[in-house]
């Protein structure tokens, strides 16, 4: 083909301008636009509203912390978190800490003792892996049960209220398997708290 | 493993046995050489009137053949100017619109980085998804670039099967292919993707952050943006890169275990449909099933090894930390991983595309064990055949499945013979050049990158996990996969400029050699098949191929993955 790079660049730059405008904006525009008419609610978030207000996303972990960022023992707490200074949705991070690296060693070793202490635990008590490791994206949403159990104790205590009736909650707000297999059974720590603040607290 | 894990691998090796094969059906039906026969291909009543209007915008003649060396020259003058394109955007996305976030100009070198990674297909991010790139810049620069490279991946294919198993010298149209690829693979089936995963609560909006306020008190901030409309092109299309700097780890992105086994199967069924495909268009589906069990051979064992070890735990962890799995915990090395897909799932999604160009991850390879990462790792090292990227996985293995009948006919004292062509000097230089250009780049590079300090400062984990990080990011990009030991802080000058160049040689060396080889064959004579003719789609032949990915992938990084992984497992 005579001049080959020439006519091909200009086939390409006609190509580009198509794709640009059919699959740049058409693709996801109508992609936005069906998902807003059947789906409004899950694709803008899955957000969580408690009196009228968004109070988070059922589907990111956020902190259950105090101005001081001292964890709260009322409500069950998320696993550690690297997104910014922990579950902030605008910077979604993993610690990216190898599994020899000492600093992480270190970290688990810190943790497991300040779990342990938060949970008023015996000092060999095994403590699950999910409390004291942080997850992928530092928004993981949920705990495992164990780390649940361990928790409720903790939480009954500082609401005043029996283990039976924080276990009772959390009996309801656990999450199983899908379809047996497709996931690990988990605990949703927001579902469970605004559960908790509202069957045992009458809030709201 | 688990239970749950075994139970997951079964699924996802079940779906892609149901659709892989009818998928290969429907794409050799759209792919044919439709100057043999006035044949019809499924959809024509839909595409067809498309597809016209696309060839007159493009003054292309839908009946032109091209020699390899138009074709060559098609791919790469396109991608070229592809990332000059792409380039621009990112580098004025600040002054541009549907910037919520207030995203600022990407500055040179880093423009430079991503422009290169989107427009090869490797997808490697150096940016924060979330802060440092506009919803503009997402949709008409990276999904634009996603959907190109994903249908380049897949025509190049094409191209390589015409010339190795064609009569003539031509070996189809650059163009036609494109725009078919487009329009009756990558568009409908993203479409159908992107509103599946929604359903299951993946975000889609351009509404940028929101604050909640906390039940605790405080302010968070939800993320949104059209996440699975690039989601779903970033699987289909083996690309690999999200909206979100985290990806698939992120639950606005994967948000359940259905999606996170959903998002592999996006990955790795076009792939192994590809496969099928060539079986139909070079008539002998037998040779097409032998390379679907080398690559599924080489996917299940990396896949199962890693998901084994993740389960198995961090044996560096404190005793105190229960790792064991039960009925109330995942259990396993959780770091870097979300407790929905614990660690069995996690490998599974995240291990099991490394084979492939994707490198999607659902969890920080940089946590996961020595084992679990080495799994990861041979994935990428073994050539990315397993089963490859769209298209690539084929004209990857068709490389090397020449260079196995080469060495098998120096075996028996045969001229090679592959597809009823004789292989000769010509073919076997140009088949070296491609198993090589890429191993030598990597090693140069890392190399590089080890003795200096721009190389080694950025590393996050010292010592011969170090080595590991560095050496995973140059054959990460070289095999346009992507994915990352992300503790690699790697927005710097000497990587993002190095890392560029590296994806660009890895990308388009490469393509260029596969069509070279497929033009030298196009044309040549096709031999009867004798009783002396080397049976290439037997079992004997696909353990013979096995064999020698792993010797060709395994030696050339013998002494890295010794002083990295296997070091760090003794070590450690």
């Amino acid at each position: 083909m005579r001049s080959g790079i020439v006519r091909q660049a200009s086939v390409s730059v006609a190509a580009l301008v198509i794709a640009t405008v059919v699959l740049g904006f058409g693709y996801p525009l109508v992609v936005t636009g069906i998902s807003q008419l059947f789906f409004r609610d899950k694709a803008n978030g899955s957000l969580v509203y408690s009196g009228g207000k968004p109070v988070g996303s059922a589907l990111l972990g956020q902190s259950f912390t105090d101005a001081r960022g001292n964890p709260l023992p009322r409500y069950f707490q998320p696993r550690p978190s690297n997104a910014g200074a922990g579950y902030d949705g605008s910077s979604s991070g993993a610690s990216n800490l190898g599994p020899s690296n000492p600093t992480l060693v270190n970290e688990v070793s810190e943790r497991v003792r300040a779990y342990r202490q938060f949970n008023h635990m015996a000092p060999n008590a095994a403590v699950p892996v999910d409390a004291v490791t942080a997850s992928g994206s530092g928004l993981d949403p949920d705990i495992s049960l164990q780390n649940a159990l361990d928790q409720a104790p903790r939480v009954a205590q500082a609401r005043h209220r029996s283990l039976a009736q924080v276990l009772a909650v959390l009996r309801r707000q656990t999450t199983p398997a899908e379809w047996g297999f497709l996931s690990e059974p988990a605990v949703n720590v927001l579902q469970l708290n605004l559960a908790i603040d509202h069957s045992l607290d009458g809030l709201r | 493993m688990n239970v749950t894990g075994w139970e997951q691998l079964l699924f996802v090796c079940a779906v892609t046995a149901l659709l892989a094969p009818p998928l290969g059906r429907y794409l050799a039906a759209t792919f044919r050489d439709r100057a043999a026969g006035d044949r019809r291909a499924p959809g024509d009543r839909v595409f067809l009137p498309v597809e016209r209007l696309v060839y007159r915008a493009l003054r292309v003649d839908p009946a032109g053949s091209m020699t390899w060396k138009v074709y060559a020259t098609a791919v790469v003058v396109f991608g070229l100017l592809s990332t000059l394109l792409l380039y621009a955007i990112l580098r004025l996305q600040g002054a541009l619109p549907l910037n919520p976030a207030h995203a600022p100009d990407m500055p040179p070198l880093l423009a430079f980085n991503t422009a290169i990674s989107f427009v090869t297909g490797t997808n490697w991010q150096a940016y924060e998804g979330e802060t440092q790139a506009s919803y503009l810049a997402d949709m008409a620069g990276l999904v634009v670039a996603q959907f190109t490279a994903a249908a380049v991946g897949l025509v190049v294919a094409l191209a390589v099967v015409r010339g190795l198993a064609g009569r003539g010298r031509q070996i189809g149209n650059f163009w036609v292919d494109l725009t078919r690829a487009v329009v009756r693979v990558f568009a409908p089936l993203s479409v159908i993707a992107a509103l599946v995963m929604v359903s299951q609560g993946a975000v889609q909006n351009l509404t940028g952050f929101r604050a909640a306020s906390t039940l605790a008190g405080g302010t968070q901030l939800i993320p949104g943006g059209p996440v699975s409309s690039m989601e779903a092109i970033k699987l289909l299309g083996t690309n690999g890169g999200s909206l979100y700097g985290t990806g698939g780890a992120h639950p606005f992105e994967n948000p359940t275990g259905f999606t996170n086994m959903f998002d592999l199967l996006l990955v790795i069924v076009l792939p192994f449909g590809i496969i099928f495909m060539f079986g139909h268009l070079i008539g002998r589906r037998k040779q097409a099933l032998a390379i679907v069990a080398v690559m599924a051979a080489i996917f299940l064992a990396h896949t199962a090894i890693a998901m084994q070890a993740e389960l198995h735990g961090n044996s560096q962890l404190p005793a105190s930390v229960s790792q064991v799995a039960s009925a109330t915990s995942p259990g396993g090395n959780l770091e870097g991983k979300e407790v929905r897909f614990g660690p069995s799932g996690s490998a599974l999604m995240t291990v099991g595309t490394m084979g492939t160009t994707a490198g999607a991850t659902d969890s920080a390879l940089d946590s996961y064990t020595p084992v679990g990462g080495t799994a990861a790792f041979a994935g990428i090292l073994l050539g990315e055949i397993s089963p490859g990227g769209d298209g690539g996985g084929l004209y990857g293995i068709l490389v090397l499945a020449l260079l196995a009948v080469f060495i098998a006919g120096l075996m028996v004292g045969r001229t090679p013979e592959f597809l009823g062509k004789k292989i000769r000097a010509p073919q076997m230089k140009l088949v070296v050049a491609y198993v090589l250009t890429i191993p030598v780049t990597v090693l140069i590079f890392a190399s590089i990158s080890l003795v200096i300090s721009a190389g080694t400062s950025p590393v996050l984990n010292h010592g011969l996990h170090g080595l590991t990080e560095i050496t995973y990011a140059y054959a990460s990009v070289a095999q346009n996969n992507g994915s990352a030991f992300a503790g690699l802080a790697a927005n710097t000058p000497w990587y993002d400029s190095t890392l560029g160049v590296t994806m660009l040689i890895g990308r388009f060396v490469p393509i260029v050699l596969a069509l070279a080889i497929a033009g030298s064959l196009a044309g040549a004579r096709v031999h009867a098949r004798t009783r002396a003719t080397l049976d290439t789609a037997g079992l004997t032949f696909a353990g013979f191929l096995v064999g020698v990915i792993v010797i060709v992938g395994g030696l050339i990084y013998f002494p890295m993955l010794i002083l990295g992984p296997v070091g760090e497992r003794i070590v450690g």
